[in-house]
């Protein structure tokens, strides 16, 4: 559900990849960010020696298009942030194939679900000596 | 030299490997290896344990210990740069062989002692921007 | 009649080295559909990174293995970027000697493994036996064989004297004889030449729209290598007269690896010219405070161009780290270039893009 102010900005973005796509510039990646309860996503372009960007800002459950009618170099980078971030792109499948509560959905969002409830790495077993070691032989 | 004239070479020189652990290592001088602790001089700042990356250091000040996780540590030598008094060093030794995930504890005998004042270094100035466009 | 096989090469095979799964569909020993499935290696360092700036360094190293010094120079100067921090000239000069060091190991170990795709153990074995020195070279430097934990924001933790230097160029000199002898054998040995020459065809058209870059897309005729563009310079080729960037039309295997060898040469000639460029100063600017802002950094990694976005929120630990590295931007040109050949074709092609799946896949 996509308001008008979505709208409007999604209706800017597709413009200014456009106007990328006419001039000539080669689209080198795009960045998704979580700020929590939308996506911002960066998308970077090469054009004559400058880098320049175009963002876009959506809420989390709106779908936009997916750029590789223009540009198909951004199949894979499309994908995997419909895997990591959740994003929803008209027209990028995503690569994981996962079963209902199969794994982490969206693991890269702040508050990603941790299936294993403790984050602290599990403590090796101590051997039985906690005496210091005596001093290492020469290695030459 | 074609690949046939590399293989004959080859065949007639030594062979390129060495029967380590038969014959010891090829370590080149500061080459990085386990940390080691001299604990006559820790001051308990903590800094080694903030800095390690990998959490491989516990460090315990009311108790006077210092744990180090052999398993974890990747010999990155933050801590020895983070240590103010150079109670850390880094040896040359690589990583022994155990059966279990070796913890090394050490413990400081006596009270706490005081930090001596240590002659701070100058700072580093950046040099000039770079002339060339 | 044809009928249609689906081959499932990966995610475990022995002529792979890191585990990606392609499902090929095969008719009578024909590949005409590939399907690329990534993921295998997936160890969340994007998620990882959310952690101290400083620590990141070390993170970012253990992305690959091959490319590691790379990785955290590209992460050490999006910092620096963010921050505003310029690190001193012999820092630079450093930062890129280990890069060039990194290179050369990297293509010979390529070199290697396209030798072992096609079975030739023998140039195999004398590729990793010349890369030998140059481990001797980074160790004596840094201390590690792989993962140099030579960068930090700011500049570099280790300096290389003057001693070291000369080693340097000792080393240097003992390599380029092994290029010279692996140049002679990479142009005429007849095993080589008659199982990759005209596979693997990747038009420049084909190049430019999938997103192909490194000596794969150099190879098609794509000039494109971020060492030479003056407008975002970064360590200190904006200070070498000696570097010219390696393109080839041809587009098939062959080619690719020609552009890597020849690519050697050029990495000892800028590791020589960085040597005589040091003049004595401080190796690292301090850097204080916490980043607050966004960054973009790009370097030409030994695979292709490696791309870095950092953003801090003013603490000390980073905001969202996003990592884009040359191999994930290399797999989509599988497609074409595996098309139409013979399934005893695909180790080499597939060993040719230089796949490096932990970069891919982080």
């Amino acid at each position: 559900m996509a308001d008008e102010a979505t709208e409007n900005a999604m209706k800017a973005w597709r413009a200014e990849i456009e106007a990328m796509h006419t001039a000539g510039a080669r689209f080198v990646v795009l960045a998704g960010l979580d700020l929590i309860g939308k996506l911002e996503v960066i998308y970077l372009f090469h054009h004559e020696g400058q880098l320049k960007e175009v963002k876009l800002q959506v809420p989390y459950d709106v779908e936009f298009p997916s750029i590789t009618d223009l540009f198909p170099s951004a199949n894979f980078v499309e994908r995997e942030m419909v895997d990591l971030l959740g994003a929803k792109v008209k027209g990028a499948a995503p690569f994981l194939e996962l079963t209902e509560g199969a794994g982490i959905v969206a693991p890269l969002r702040k508050n990603a679900v941790n299936p294993r409830p403790s984050g602290k790495p599990a403590t090796p077993p101590t051997t039985p000596p906690a005496t210091p070691p005596a001093a290492p032989k020469e290695a030459k | 030299m074609s690949m046939l004239s590399n293989s004959l070479k080859n065949l007639f020189s030594k062979p390129a490997t060495r029967r380590y652990p038969a014959v010891p290592a090829n370590i080149q001088p500061n080459c990085r290896g386990r940390i080691e602790y001299d604990m006559t001089k820790c001051i308990w700042c903590m800094m080694c344990s903030r800095r390690c990356p990998t959490v491989a250091i516990e460090s315990d000040k009311a108790a006077q210990t210092h744990k180090v996780y052999r398993m974890r540590c990747i010999a990155c030598g933050a801590c020895v740069e983070a240590c103010p008094t150079d109670a850390i060093t880094m040896l040359e030794h690589y990583a022994d062989a155990s059966y279990a995930p070796t913890i090394d504890t050490y413990h400081q005998e006596g009270p706490i002692p005081k930090p001596a004042p240590k002659e701070k270094p100058p700072p580093c100035e950046p040099s000039e921007a770079p002339k060339k466009a | 009649m044809a009928r249609t096989t689906v081959v499932p090469i990966g995610p475990q095979h022995p002529v792979l080295v890191e585990p990606i799964h392609l499902r090929f569909e095969v008719e009578e020993e024909v590949v005409k559909g590939v399907t690329p499935v990534i993921g295998y290696n997936h160890r969340g360092i994007e998620k990882l990174m959310e952690n101290d700036f400083k620590k990141n360094v070390f993170i970012s190293e253990r992305v690959c293995g091959i490319c590691s010094h790379q990785h955290s120079t590209a992460y050490s100067q999006a910092v620096e970027r963010v921050m505003g921090v310029t690190p001193p000239d012999r820092a630079l000069l450093i930062r890129t000697i280990m890069f060039e060091l990194n290179r050369i190991h990297s293509h010979l170990l390529i070199i290697g493994l396209e030798a072992d795709a096609i079975g030739y153990e023998n140039m195999f074995m004398q590729c990793w036996r010349d890369r030998e020195i140059v481990m001797r070279l980074v160790e004596m430097v840094s201390g590690n064989r792989v993962h140099y934990s030579m960068n930090q924001p700011g500049g570099v933790r280790r300096d290389i004297n003057d001693a070291q230097q000369k080693e340097i160029e000792a080393g240097l000199k003992q390599l380029e004889e092994r290029f010279a002898d692996l140049e002679q054998i990479m142009r005429h040995d007849q095993t080589w030449n008659s199982r990759l020459k005209g596979i693997g065809l990747l038009s420049k058209k084909l190049a430019m729209d999938l997103g192909a870059v490194g000596p794969v897309a150099r190879a098609s005729g794509v000039d494109y290598d971020i060492r030479s563009t003056r407008a975002h310079p970064y360590a200190a080729y904006h200070m070498l007269k000696s570097f010219k960037p390696i393109v080839h039309e041809a587009g098939d295997t062959w080619t690719r690896m020609i552009v890597r060898m020849e690519e050697l040469y050029v990495s000892a000639a800028i590791v020589r010219e960085c040597i005589s460029l040091m003049k004595p100063g401080p190796i690292t600017a301090e850097v204080k405070g916490n980043p607050n802002g966004q960054a973009w950094s790009r370097v030409e990694a030994s695979r292709g161009e490696l791309v870095y976005f950092v953003k801090g929120v003013g603490k000390p630990v980073m905001d969202r780290v996003k990592i884009r590295t040359p191999t994930f931007a290399n797999i989509p040109s599988l497609g074409p270039m595996l098309m139409g050949c013979q399934v005893a074709d695909i180790p080499p092609i597939v060993t040719a893009i230089d796949p490096c799946i932990c970069c891919t896949d982080r």
